[in-house]
């Protein structure tokens, strides 16, 4: 399957495409802030606090008179940080894990599934709060906790994938060609993982997005004064009364950061999925 | 039997049912329950049984793709089953196997340039321009050509990727292929011409064959003599000509009666299997094919029949002959 289909497939569902939008927009912010910010994301001017959206600042100054747009668009490269950190570290442990466990399986899978199981039992918010409370409260940690978290997520996507491809007749030929464990499981079970993997990535940096926000508005990420879009949330909602563009415009970013995310990674799922190649 | 290849012996697959947090095992799937045959150099040895009888499993035991549970293969008197890691690699280049699902069977993201250089680079056979060259003759051998190297298996058809996996077999120039259904995805149309180039590259490079089938039809033109397998056993073995006119196990009766006849006046008796297939968790004790059997004695209930030649070579696990013919 190549690319050029992939593309064929994506350019004919519109949502999806309204969701690739969206996410090149996004990944373009995060690239090009220092260019586009119109202001220093950090400048205050407390004698201009909240003041409403003018010609100067499109979106408005927040609760210490910094422009809300600058800082949003600087958010946009912490959260893509974010996103992608997270995905390396959740992808990089949990695929290997999940493919060793699949392919191998026996005691191994055994003991793998059941550390998943543990990991899963908790609600996935709450084990990254006790991780960065216990790590230490910064937005490095947040990334890792958050990490750590989307471990299982991909650990069990790829064990179930696995198990189906290790014993599809190709796995079994190369096995019969004698392929080396580690050759099947690199040349053959990762590529034909990658589809799935990418959808699930997509979508699980919308996930990151969302819970780096909230540990951020909870006080456990992002500190003052980084531009972040959750903690931007968290700083502003005192001022929800008589300053509302200081909490709505981040909550909207995110919001459709996340859905843009969401609709592409639906949109590369059914693009992807080998059922309709043929 | 002249020059045997290969021989296998009591060959036992059993795989263990497990359940529960720590995968207690319960019970086992008796896929290969004690088969036995040997190949002659240059021959072709038809397995066949219903589905899910165990003949890809025998296979995949002799192929050192599954450990097997009880039993002694040996290769040109060598065991199989003894082979370390450094003979096992050797092991890969005499035998190889050719799968049923050509959709399953060629990795989606490889071309054909790909799937058929594996085995070579697997094995250091060739290099560069070299081993383009090999792939390019091994493709023209199968019937394709150069321009399908860089295409992707999506791009062909059942046949045609059938052909592939031939290929692939054969670039580490194996004694033994084993043919696992290949044709059974295949068009009725296609089937033959993919029987044919079996039969070619047979004659060509002096192969033999283990050409594995679900109905006796198939088999009956490139098999010089045939297995019949029932739940996990070898029930009748024979050259393909007496198998055809004196099946003598109730069971390969009924599957000789169900290849339809091109005649429509000759006389023919259709025998319906009747009874259930015994689970083979849980087999009975006495003749595994007693529950369907026709012919049914009380010494079927009792004791397993073994596997004894009958003269000729013909080899039958039936109560019934010895009775009548004593
Ligand atoms: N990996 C496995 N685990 C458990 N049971 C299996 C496995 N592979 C095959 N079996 C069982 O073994 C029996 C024989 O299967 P198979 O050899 O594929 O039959 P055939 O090729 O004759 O259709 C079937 O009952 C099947 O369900
Ligand atoms: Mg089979």
């Amino acid at each position: 399957m190549t690319w050029i289909a992939v593309w064929r497939q994506l350019k004919r569902n519109r949502l999806a495409l309204l969701g690739l939008v969206i996410v090149a927009f996004f990944i373009a912010v995060a690239l090009f802030a220092p260019l586009l910010a119109p202001h220093d994301p950090l400048a205050q001017s407390i004698a201009r606090a909240g003041e409403t959206p003018s010609a100067q600042h499109l979106l408005g100054r927040d609760e210490l008179g910094r422009d809300v747009l600058s800082r949003l668009i600087y958010g946009a490269r912490i959260s893509l940080t974010v996103g992608l950190i997270t995905v390396v570290i959740g992808a990089g442990i949990g695929v290997p894990l999940g493919a060793i466990s699949g392919y191998f399986g026996g005691r191994t899978d055994l003991v793998i599934q059941r550390l998943i199981d543990i990991m899963l039992a908790f609600p996935a918010m709450l084990l990254a709060i006790v991780l960065v409370s216990t790590l230490g409260v910064n937005l490095e940690n947040a990334m890792i906790a958050i990490g750590v978290v989307s471990i299982p997520v991909y650990a069990r996507l790829v064990r179930g994938t696995t198990l189906v491809l290790r014993d599809i007749e190709y796995v079994q030929a190369a096995r019969a060609i004698g392929l080396s464990n580690a050759g099947i499981i690199v040349r053959h079970i990762i590529p034909n993982l990658l589809s799935p993997l990418i959808v699930q990535s997509t979508l699980q940096i919308a996930t990151a997005i969302l819970w780096a926000a909230g540990l951020s508005f909870l006080g456990l990420g992002a500190q003052a004064p980084t531009p972040e879009w959750g903690a931007m949330l968290s700083s502003g909602r005192t001022f929800i009364r008589n300053a509302p563009h200081i909490v709505t415009f981040p909550g909207l970013t995110i919001m459709i950061t996340v859905l843009g995310l969401n609709l592409l990674g639906d949109g590369l799922r059914d693009a992807l999925d080998p059922r309709m190649k043929l | 039997m002249s020059d045997v290849l290969l021989a296998v012996t009591g060959l036992k697959k059993y795989f263990p049912l497990k359940k529960g947090l720590l995968g207690k095992t319960y019970g086992h799937v008796k896929a290969v329950d004690g088969v036995s045959f040997a190949v002659a150099k240059g021959e072709t040895l038809g397995i066949v049984g219903e589905s899910g009888c165990g003949k890809s499993t025998t296979a995949r035991v002799i192929l050192r793709l599954i450990e097997p549970t009880a039993g002694e293969a040996l290769l040109g008197g060598r065991d199989i089953f003894a082979m370390d890691a450094r003979e096992l690699r050797q092991l890969r280049r005499r035998m190889q196997i050719v799968f049923q699902d050509p959709f399953a069977s060629l990795d989606p993201r490889m071309t054909v340039a790909d799937i058929v250089a594996e085995p070579l680079r697997v094995h250091g056979i060739a290099a560069g321009t070299e081993r383009r060259e090999l792939i390019r003759d091994l493709l023209r051998t199968v019937g394709l050509s150069d321009a399908h190297m860089g295409r992707h298996p999506h791009e062909f058809s059942g046949g045609q990727r059938q052909r592939i996996g031939i290929a692939r077999a054969l670039s580490v120039k194996p004694e033994l292929l084993f043919l696992d259904e290949p044709v059974s995805a295949l068009d009725v149309s296609i089937q033959s011409q993919i029987v044919n180039l079996f039969q070619d590259l047979q004659q060509r490079y002096g192969l033999t064959y283990i050409f594995i089938a679900h109905d006796l039809a198939v088999v009956k033109h490139i098999c010089d003599r045939i297995a019949v397998m029932y739940l996990g056993r070898v029930v009748e073995t024979a050259a393909t000509a007496e198998l055809f006119t004196r099946p003598l196990h109730p069971y390969t009766q009924a599957l000789l009666s169900a290849i339809p006849v091109p005649d429509p006046d000759a006389a023919q008796e259709r025998i319906l299997l009747a009874g259930d297939v015994p689970n083979p968790v849980d087999l009975p004790p006495g003749c595994r094919f007693q529950t369907r059997c026709r012919f049914k004695l009380p010494v079927c209930a009792a004791a397993e029949p073994e596997l004894t030649d009958v003269g000729n070579g013909h080899c039958l696990a039936c109560h019934l002959h010895r009775v009548s013919s004593n």
